[in-house]
């Protein structure tokens, strides 16, 4: 039997997703990623649960913000417990599925083994998961 | 006893003696000539005024971009070396811009011309200007909004008033839901109904994210216009950023750089850049998605006559042909028509 299943709908968080960085405009995949796909994922991973993201509905994406989010999910989780756990519906635009799983994860998770910190714009503190598989809190500014 | 001239230093000397001559100029006559470093410059007929500090520069005849581009580029260049150099001379300083005798422009060179005057006054530089003196020329610039954005201060424009309009001008920061808004609108003309039309949404988002994150490490340098024409079957999009132009952006690494310039020319560089080609070359990660994401949505067939102005690169996307300006732009220029057919091949694609 699968797992159970949680829905995170970017409309949910903006109709018009923004840039990269929450320094470069409202909405941004940097502020996506810190205020609901972490908490989200780390939720999924302590209940044992999947995390479906659904990209569909907004008004489109640049790819800079796909990347930053994802990118720092790799980051803080490394790419096995994505890929095992997260899945992304994308039905309009099926090729940032293929970015995200291809391009992206395999990117970050070398800047997470090279320890190449992700830049940040605003204030936050996020949970990840250390080489040890436990928990630490990461902050940016 | 020491203190006699011959022991004062005489880089002191000169300053002393330039400070007196500053002080002499404030005094009632109105007109002051030209300081020698403007002599040298195309402006060479401009004045100065003691109360304003206006530089003054005309615009040429023919500042349209689809019949002179040359001009158009050389004149951007020209006005902002003038900028350049007088930089650490003067405090107070506003452009007076004569278009008096502009016969012919053109969107593009007013999007061009607003992206200078916006960069200047990021700068904390004034501009002022005239009009054409030319009724179409004229009528061209009254209906693109070009005065209106410069009486508000680009503060953005709540009415569209024409059809020819410059609709955006941002700077540090991306304007998401009015980006967005602008591909609603353009898609509501072409079919009549408001929708979303993401690759579109994609190509602006990106464009203008790109300008933000990569244009220039200068923040005063950073700044974007989107202007958005209804034409009687298409809707045309320009966007412009200026910074330091997608090929001086790339070429971070003195070695690339070298290997680039010995090698290969500048059209070949960009066309790789826009093939993923360059990622895979430089190994730089995560970075450099959005051009060829830009490219993939043109091809696929979402917009038509891509063009983009990068440096000394003028890109076709069509015909997958590139020419070299002589006059390099500093920054990017993207321009594309979204059509009805266009629209009706994403919505094929959606039902497939």
């Amino acid at each position: 039997m699968g797992r159970e299943k949680e829905h995170l709908a970017i409309l949910d968080y903006s109709e018009y997703p923004g840039p990269r960085y929450d320094s470069q405009g409202p909405d941004s995949g940097e502020k996506f990623y810190v205020k609901l796909l972490n908490p989200s994922f780390l939720r999924c991973f302590r209940e044992d649960k999947d995390l479906i993201v659904d990209l569909d509905g907004t008004a489109g994406y640049a790819s800079s913000f796909l990347d930053e989010a994802f990118g720092q999910l790799t980051y803080d989780f490394g790419a096995d417990r994505v890929k095992d756990r997260v899945s992304i519906q994308s039905l309009d635009e099926p090729e940032w599925r293929s970015m995200i799983n291809d391009e992206t994860i395999p990117q970050w998770e070398k800047r997470r083994n090279d320890h190449q910190a992700p830049k940040a714009t605003m204030e936050y503190t996020v949970i990840h998961l250390n080489e040890s598989g436990l928990e630490e809190t990461r902050s940016g500014l | 006893m020491g203190g006699t001239s011959k022991n004062i230093n005489p880089g002191k000397k000169r300053k002393r003696r330039a400070k007196f001559k500053r002080k002499v100029r404030v005094g009632p006559s109105p007109m002051v000539t030209v300081p020698r470093f403007f002599r040298r410059s195309i402006f060479s007929g401009s004045t100065l005024t003691y109360h304003s500090y206006k530089l003054k520069s005309s615009l040429p005849a023919a500042f349209s971009f689809a019949e002179d581009k040359e001009s158009v580029l050389g004149f951007l260049n020209d006005t902002f070396s003038l900028y350049k150099r007088s930089k650490r001379k003067t405090k107070d300083r506003a452009f007076v811009f004569d278009l008096k005798s502009v016969e012919n422009i053109d969107i593009t060179s007013i999007c061009l011309f607003l992206s200078l005057i916006n960069k200047l006054k990021q700068n904390g530089i004034g501009s002022r200007g005239n009009f054409p003196d030319n009724e179409n020329a004229r009528t061209t610039i009254i209906e693109s909004g070009f005065s209106e954005m410069m009486q508000s201060e680009f503060k953005q424009l709540k009415t569209k008033k024409y059809t020819n309009q410059i609709y955006i001008v941002g700077s540090k920061r991306v304007n998401n839901k009015r980006l967005g808004q602008s591909v609603k609108e353009a898609v509501g003309y072409l079919t009549g109904e408001e929708q979303h039309f993401k690759p579109m949404y994609t190509m602006l988002i990106e464009m203008c994210s790109n300008s933000v994150e990569h244009a220039n490490r200068n923040e005063q340098d950073k700044n974007w216009v989107v202007s958005v024409s209804y034409e009687e079957d298409c809707v045309r999009f320009i966007v412009v950023d200026t910074g330091e132009g997608i090929l001086r952006t790339i070429h971070k690494k003195w070695p690339e750089r070298f290997m680039d310039s010995v090698y290969r020319n500048d059209g070949d560089v960009l066309s790789d850049i826009l093939d993923k080609g360059y990622q895979s070359r430089t190994k730089e990660i995560n970075r450099h998605k959005g051009l060829p994401r830009i490219k993939e949505c043109h091809d696929a067939g979402f917009v038509s006559d891509m063009m983009i102005l990068t440096n000394n690169v003028l890109y076709d996307m069509s015909t997958k042909t590139y020419q070299s300006v002589h006059n390099e732009y500093f920054g990017v220029l993207y321009s594309w028509s979204l059509t009805l057919n266009n629209f009706k091949k994403w919505e094929e694609r959606k039902s497939i």
